[in-house]
C-alpha cells in the first residue's frame, strides 16, 4: 500500500509532468486505433481529442466536478496543460512560419466571418430559446450568446442580469458547440472547402470558439491551425461587445 | 513539417541548410559575426522572443477590450501571432534567427496537439450534457448553420489556393 501512495504521490506532485506522460501515452493509443481500426482514414489527432472528450466526461461522472478529468488527483496537470496559458502559447507558436501575404489575402472575408458568425450563431440560439418557451429579451439573447461561445454567454448575461439557470444554459449551448466543432470539422472538412488558408480564416472567424476551431482544424490538417486560430481570437471579443448591446437591444425589440 | 506552409522563399533556403559545418560565405560571415556579438544562436532566444509576442498580444488584446468596454481580451492571441510572424520574418532577413534559435520556436508549436488534447480531456463535458435537448440543439444548430456559411464566405475576394497534399509522415 505504501509503495501505492509513494507512486501516487510523485504524480500527484509532479502534475504537468504526469499530464505530458499522460497525454502522450492517450496520442499514442489513439494513432494506433487510427491505423489499426479505421486504416488511417480517421486522423489520429481527431482521435485523440475525441478521447479527451470522453475522458473529460468519465472524469464529470466518476467526481462531479466540471473540470473534467483535470478533477481526478492524479491528474489535475490536466488541466494545466491544457488550460489557457499553454492553449494559447502553443497556438501562438504554430504562427510562426505563416505567410503573412495569405492573412492579408483574407482579410476582408475573414471580417464578414466575425459578424456573420456571431450575428448567426446569435439569431440561431435565440430563435431555439424562443421555441422551447423562453419569451423574455433578457434570456433569449442570453441563450443566444451562448449559442456563440461558452464566454460570450455568461458575459452578456451578467450584463444584463440574466437568471443564472439561464447563464447556464447558455454555457452548456457553448460547450457543446465547441464539441461539435472539435469532433465535427474533418467530416465536413472537404464539403466545405477547407483546405486552404483563406477559407481557415473564415472558419475561425464564423466559428469563434477558440478550443473548437484549434481542436477542429488541428483534426483535420494541422497547418490550418495558425490561420483559424488567428481570426477565432477576435470572435469572442466581439461577442461581448455585440451581445449586450445591439444584440440585446434588437432582441428586445421584436419580442417587446 | 508544421513550418511546410506558405513560408517565404528566404525562409526556406536558410532551413535548407546544414545547422552548422557549413562552409559557405554566408556561413563564415555569421561566424565572424558571432566572434564580435557572443553567441547568437541559443534555444532560449527562440523561446523568450515566442514568449514577448505572447505577452505583448495579451497585454493589447487587453487594452482593446477596455478601450471598447467589454471584460474580455479582444483579439490577444490574434495580435500575439501577427506580431510573431512579423517579427521572425524581419529577423530571418537580417539573418538573426539560427536554426537552434528556432527550436525554441517550433517545440512549442510541435506541442499544440497535445495541449488539445489535454484542454479536450478538461472539458465540463458533463455540464454540456446536462443543459438538456435546448442546449444541445441550441449548440448544434448554430455550428451547422456556420458550416454552410463557410464556402459563401470564402467567396470573397480572391480564392484561397489548397495547400498541397500531405505526405503521412508530414501530418504526423
Amino acid at each position: 500500500m505504501t509503495l501505492f501512495d509513494t507512486a501516487a504521490n510523485v504524480l500527484v506532485n509532479n502534475g504537468l509532468v504526469t499530464a505530458f506522460a499522460f497525454v502522450g501515452i492517450v496520442i499514442w493509443l489513439s494513432y494506433l486505433v487510427s491505423n489499426k481500426l479505421t486504416a488511417g482514414h480517421i486522423h489520429g489527432s481527431a482521435i485523440a481529442i475525441l478521447a479527451g472528450l470522453v475522458l473529460a466526461w468519465i472524469g464529470g461522472l466518476v467526481t462531479g466536478g466540471s473540470r473534467g478529468l483535470a478533477d481526478i488527483g492524479v491528474l489535475t496537470g490536466v488541466g494545466v496543460m491544457g488550460g489557457g496559458m499553454l492553449r494559447d502559447f502553443t497556438i501562438v507558436a504554430t504562427a510562426f512560419g505563416v505567410n503573412f501575404e495569405e492573412i492579408r489575402k483574407a482579410g476582408v472575408g475573414a471580417v464578414v466571418s466575425l459578424f456573420a458568425g456571431v450575428i448567426v450563431s446569435f439569431a440561431v440560439g435565440a430563435v431555439i430559446a424562443y421555441a422551447f418557451g423562453y419569451t423574455d429579451a433578457v434570456s433569449i439573447t442570453t441563450i443566444g450568446a451562448g449559442a456563440a461561445t461558452y464566454i460570450v454567454g455568461p458575459v452578456t448575461g451578467a450584463a444584463i442580469g440574466a437568471s443564472s439557470e439561464v447563464i447556464a444554459l447558455s454555457i452548456a449551448a457553448g460547450l457543446v458547440k465547441s464539441m461539435l466543432v472539435m469532433t465535427g470539422t474533418p467530416f465536413v472538412a472537404k464539403a466545405i472547402g477547407l483546405n486552404n488558408a483563406k477559407s481557415a480564416m473564415v472558419f475561425g472567424g464564423l466559428m469563434g470558439t477558440t478550443s473548437g476551431v484549434a481542436g477542429g482544424l488541428a483534426a483535420t490538417d494541422k497547418r490550418l491551425v495558425p490561420y483559424g486560430a488567428m481570426t477565432a481570437t477576435f470572435y469572442t471579443g466581439l461577442g461581448c461587445l455585440l451581445g449586450p448591446s445591439v444584440i440585446y437591444f434588437t432582441v428586445r425589440t421584436i419580442v417587446g | 513539417m508544421l513550418l511546410g506552409l506558405g513560408v517565404p522563399r528566404h525562409n526556406n533556403a536558410i532551413r535548407n541548410r546544414p545547422p552548422c559545418g557549413g562552409s559557405g560565405a554566408a556561413e563564415l560571415s555569421a561566424r565572424a559575426h558571432d566572434l564580435r556579438f557572443g553567441e547568437k544562436d541559443i534555444v532560449i532566444y527562440g523561446v523568450a522572443l515566442l514568449a514577448a509576442c505572447f505577452l505583448t498580444g495579451m497585454f493589447l488584446g487587453d487594452l482593446l477590450g477596455l478601450v471598447v468596454g467589454v471584460e474580455a481580451n479582444v483579439g490577444g492571441v490574434g495580435i500575439a501571432m501577427l506580431l510573431l510572424i512579423l517579427v521572425s520574418d524581419a529577423l530571418i532577413k537580417k539573418g538573426h534567427l539560427k536554426p537552434v534559435t528556432r527550436q525554441g520556436v517550433v517545440f512549442w508549436s510541435a506541442i499544440y496537439i497535445p495541449v488539445i488534447v489535454a484542454m479536450a480531456a478538461r472539458q465540463n463535458v458533463v455540464g454540456a450534457l446536462d443543459g438538456g435537448p435546448m442546449a444541445l440543439i441550441a449548440g448544434a444548430f448554430s455550428v451547422v448553420a456556420c458550416f454552410l456559411l463557410v464556402p459563401a464566405i470564402s467567396r470573397i475576394g480572391e480564392p484561397g489556393e489548397p495547400l498541397p497534399e500531405l505526405d503521412e509522415e508530414a501530418q504526423g
